[in-house]
């Protein structure tokens, strides 16, 4: 299922335009990012968790060249699926 | 930072931001989710614009062990939700740190390296020595590599000065240099032992006189002491640095460590001389004590007729208990000869005298148990005392410093500190007499 199908199906059951969609959509999206941004995490009810986590830097090997790098440190965002939405998928 | 944004908390920002009623984005957002999730139990992946995907992947059966049993079990195949951010989110988020990009690092660098850059307490002098000091193992029959070492070591010294140290210790290389290259390997260990004389004292001088960077020195002059005496070894590997640098820094720590342990060895024997002369001053007072006591109690004796024969014994199975008992007794005894030293010879006087009847007189510092366990040898018996002088006591627990009370011959009652009943009986008036006095 990609964006637009996604969009109209929630327009249809909303009885919305999908623009408004587009933008509630955006709006999630950005609060998302903020508040994972401040290393916040974000939890719905029934579906999941998304976090923000940490990663220290490491040194890897190229397997290919066989060069090491200096992986620098960074922030991933991480979903944590709840246990009622992974029931569902068993 | 680490908060949990909670449904309800979501629903207020995407209100705010779409500027729409709390419902209309509660609603949204219940129904996004119940539509991704639908689809995902559908077996399709979800992918929404700017946000990332939701991809289901299939996990094969596997065996596990039970963490509580010990058990072995299998874990059927199911499928499993993973989400990988769209790249825009992804940036977003790692703001903080995309400044910093992966770097390759060269072959020589070694895990001990990136720890020390990390940690900028370490001196840099130390990776300035460290590399001086392999040229010294590897070639040290160049002179001219340590003069360039030297110039680099004190650079803030006066040009003409480097110039003179260099030149002298270029001069002693040299020597030992040649002397290494006639003799066979038997003799590096002399040159070992003059070599780091030659460098080092020159070089110490100079900075002595420079800069007064004392941290800095010692550490020098162990790294060339180090250098020479490893090569002294004759052992000229080629890996050896890592092994010199280990070495350096065992250098470093033992003189620390030994002066802890002459540390712990000086405070040792402080404290023993400390315990023994207490324990000595504390064994001649006590000795003291005891004279003091005898000589009172040789006086009383002397004072005595010789028909009060009794009372002598009584004195003297007060002593032979205060003998017995050592810590407490004669510590009261002599606590009371202290305080009334003329009373007691008084008291023994009197006694004699009187030969039945006889009177003490209750201070702060002497009570009926005391006078008890002087006159019958057992403090318990303070109750026949409370007994003979009840007009007087009120209450036994407290009376009045300066009382004088009647001590009743032990016959009266039947008092005998060697017999179990009569003690027997004396308790069990005194818990009477107490419980009465509550």
């Amino acid at each position: 299922m990609d964006n637009k199908a996604l969009t109209e199906i929630l327009a249809k059951r909303l009885n919305r335009k999908p623009e408004d969609i587009e933008k509630l959509l955006e709006a999630f999206i950005a609060t998302v990012k903020n508040r994972c941004g401040d290393l916040d995490s974000v939890a719905i009810p029934g579906f999941g968790t998304f976090e923000a986590k940490k990663r220290l830097e490491r040194v890897s090997i190229n397997p290919a060249t066989g060069k090491r790098m200096l992986i620098p440190p960074k922030v991933t965002l991480s979903f944590k699926p709840s246990a009622l939405l992974k029931n569902k998928l068993r | 930072m680490n908060k949990k944004i909670t449904f309800p908390e979501l629903i207020e920002a995407v209100a705010a931001t779409t500027e729409t009623s709390k419902r209309t984005s509660e609603m949204f957002l219940k129904e996004l989710f119940a539509v991704v999730s639908e689809a995902l139990v559908k077996g399709e992946n979800v992918k929404i614009k700017n946000f990332g995907v939701f991809k289901l992947t299939e996990v094969g059966e596997r065996k596990s062990v039970n963490v509580n049993t010990g058990e072995e079990m299998k874990i059927p195949s199911h499928t499993k939700v993973s989400f990988s951010p769209d790249k825009s989110l992804a940036d977003a988020i790692n703001m903080p740190f995309s400044s910093f990009e992966a770097v390759e690092l060269s072959d020589n660098i070694t895990e001990d390296d990136l720890i020390k850059m990390t940690s900028p307490d370490l001196p840099d002098e130390n990776n300035a020595d460290i590399s001086p000091i392999e040229e010294d193992v590897n070639g040290i029959n160049k002179p001219k590599d340590t003069e360039v070492h030297i110039q680099t070591g004190v650079a803030d010294v006066d040009k003409s000065e480097v110039a003179s140290d260099s030149n002298e210790t270029h001069g002693t290389e040299i020597e030992a240099d040649t002397r290494m290259s006639e003799s066979d390997a038997a003799e590096h260990d002399n040159v070992g032992m003059v070599a780091p004389c030659g460098v080092s004292e020159p070089l110490e001088t100079a900075k002595e006189e420079v800069r007064q960077n004392n941290a800095v020195e010692p550490n020098k002059e162990n790294n060339e002491e180090k250098s020479v005496s490893s090569q002294g070894k004759s052992v000229p590997e080629e890996d050896s640095l890592d092994e010199i640098r280990r070495q350096l820094e065992n250098r470093y720590v033992s003189p620390y460590k030994s002066a802890l342990f002459f540390k712990g060895y000086f405070w040792g024997a402080v404290t023993m001389l400390l315990l023994s002369a207490v324990a000595f001053y504390s064994y001649y007072l006590y000795n003291e004590e005891n004279k003091a006591y005898e000589e009172a109690v040789d006086f009383a004796l002397r004072n005595q007729a010789p028909q009060v024969s009794e009372e002598i014994v009584k004195v003297e199975d007060n002593k032979a208990e205060i003998m017995m008992e050592p810590d407490s007794a004669a510590h009261e005894a002599t606590n009371n000869l202290h305080a009334d030293d003329d009373e007691e010879s008084e008291v023994s006087v009197r006694d004699v005298q009187k030969d039945v009847a006889r009177y003490d007189t209750v201070s702060r510092s002497r009570y009926l148990t005391t006078m008890s366990r002087e006159y019958y040898g057992d403090f318990r018996f303070w109750v026949y005392i409370y007994e003979e002088n009840k007009s007087k006591i009120d209450n036994p627990n407290s009376i009045a410093p300066g009382t004088v009370v009647e001590i009743p011959p032990a016959s009266k009652y039947g008092i005998d500190k060697n017999d179990r009943e009569s003690i027997e009986k004396a308790k069990k008036m005194a818990v009477s007499i107490l419980n009465e006095h509550k």
